[in-house]
């Protein structure tokens, strides 16, 4: 499994559905999540606690499209996922960007640290 | 525990204050950093009791159990010191006390040293600097439909740069420490963090002055710290970088860190 691709974000989907913590954060969920890492763009659709289905996403080609994203460039994704950078700092800086409908970005913002937190810790296996 | 931390009330500025007291003997007031409140020192009160202080931990205007002055939270660093400063007039009256402080505490014990020069004994600012700044996108979300999930913003912001591994006790204690502080105040904390620049009043300072900061706290910048340590003048300054520590200095390491102050008071003739 490569760093970043559709099988990563797939196993990012079960991690977070094996979750309880995301569970419950997002139990009220009801919304469509862009992952960007440089150009490779992945969608999510997260509700009622759990993310029920993920694909590639390409502009146009979607036509449920998105509520938030949050993205940033492979190497600040490395940083994060090899421990040099925390993830607050990253949030904090911008260099992981968070973007779109705010309000629901910022109701869900438990669940969108959960998310990133999963995506720093989920290993990947050669 | 040898000392028992004691709460009581206070009016500074007309308005009703909460402040923890700990020990007797020279005052020693204890600034905590934004968001949070007066529980934030008490692992650390006793310690410093125990060399022989009167320790005094307000909760800021507009956190905890204080109110706001004129009901709105302060939003400039030179404002909140000068409220502390009528804070120790009022508790402690012709004494001359040390002053510690994190985060924003940190700045205000810096901002006192200046403005105050012969009015304290000594300053100890931890997570701080003659300048600092940093989270400062807050600045729009002052009303809570602007940001409903404020609350895990401060769970996590508040947690987030200390050092880890870290007690999970003292992770979870942390966040709980952060949960009493209305939205505006800690949007206006921010707005006083990056507001804070005494680094042309630093040659005021006569009072001996201990920095120090916590490594993993990405809050800070090193060389700012050290900058600041530099620029304080004829040797009155001194600290460093604290390894193994994080944002929450006398959370994390208490111990650690009363011995580092009570080391520096005791070299600099101060107890």
């Amino acid at each position: 499994m490569k760093f970043p691709s559709l099988e990563f974000v797939q196993h990012l989907q079960v991690a977070l559905n094996d979750s309880e913590r995301f569970s419950v954060v997002s139990q009220w969920s009801d919304v469509k999540v862009l992952l960007c890492f440089d150009d490779q763009r992945y969608w999510m659709k997260l509700y009622g606690g759990k993310v029920i289905d993920v694909m590639e996403y390409f502009s146009m080609a979607n036509p449920l499209g998105w509520d938030y994203m949050i993205g940033s460039s492979v190497e600040n994704w490395n940083a994060l996922r090899q421990g040099a950078r925390p993830l607050g700092h990253l949030l904090d800086t911008g260099d992981i960007t968070v973007d779109g409908d705010l309000l629901q970005s910022n109701r869900l913002y438990e669940a969108t640290h959960v998310m990133l937190t999963v995506i720093r810790d989920l290993k990947v296996a050669d | 525990m040898a000392h028992e931390i004691t709460g009581r009330y206070a009016t500074v500025e007309n308005t009703r204050v909460y402040y923890d007291v700990c020990g007797t003997g020279i005052p020693l007031i204890c600034l905590h950093m934004g968001w949070a409140c007066s529980l934030q020192w008490h692992h650390f009160m006793p310690l410093m009791a125990d060399a022989g202080f009167k320790v005094i931990a307000p909760d800021l205007p507009g956190h905890a159990k204080s109110l706001p002055v004129n009901w709105q939270p302060f939003k400039k660093m030179h404002d909140y010191a000068q409220w502390v400063w009528h804070f120790i007039e009022t508790v402690c009256p012709d004494e001359k006390p040390v002053v510690c402080g994190s985060g924003i505490g940190g700045d205000m014990t810096l901002d006192i040293a200046c403005n105050h020069p012969t009015g304290i004994a000594a300053g100890m600012a931890f997570e701080s600097a003659a300048n600092t700044g940093s989270i400062s996108f807050l600045s729009g979300y002052t009303e809570p439909h602007t940001f409903p999930g404020f609350a895990a913003l401060v769970d996590n912001a508040s947690t987030s740069a200390m050092h880890y591994p870290c007690d999970e006790e003292k992770v979870i204690e942390s966040k709980w420490q952060h949960r009493c502080t209305y939205q505006a105040t800690c949007v206006a904390d921010m707005d006083a963090w990056n507001d804070h620049d005494v680094r042309d009043l630093l040659h005021n300072i006569q009072c001996p002055i201990f920095m120090f900061k916590g490594e993993a706290d990405y809050h800070i910048p090193e060389q700012a710290v050290l900058d600041t340590i530099a620029a304080i003048p004829n040797g009155l300054a001194e600290g460093g970088i604290a390894k193994g520590m994080g944002h929450l200095i006398m959370m994390e390491q208490p111990e650690r860190l009363a011995e580092a102050c009570v080391d520096f008071l005791r070299r600099r003739e101060i107890i």
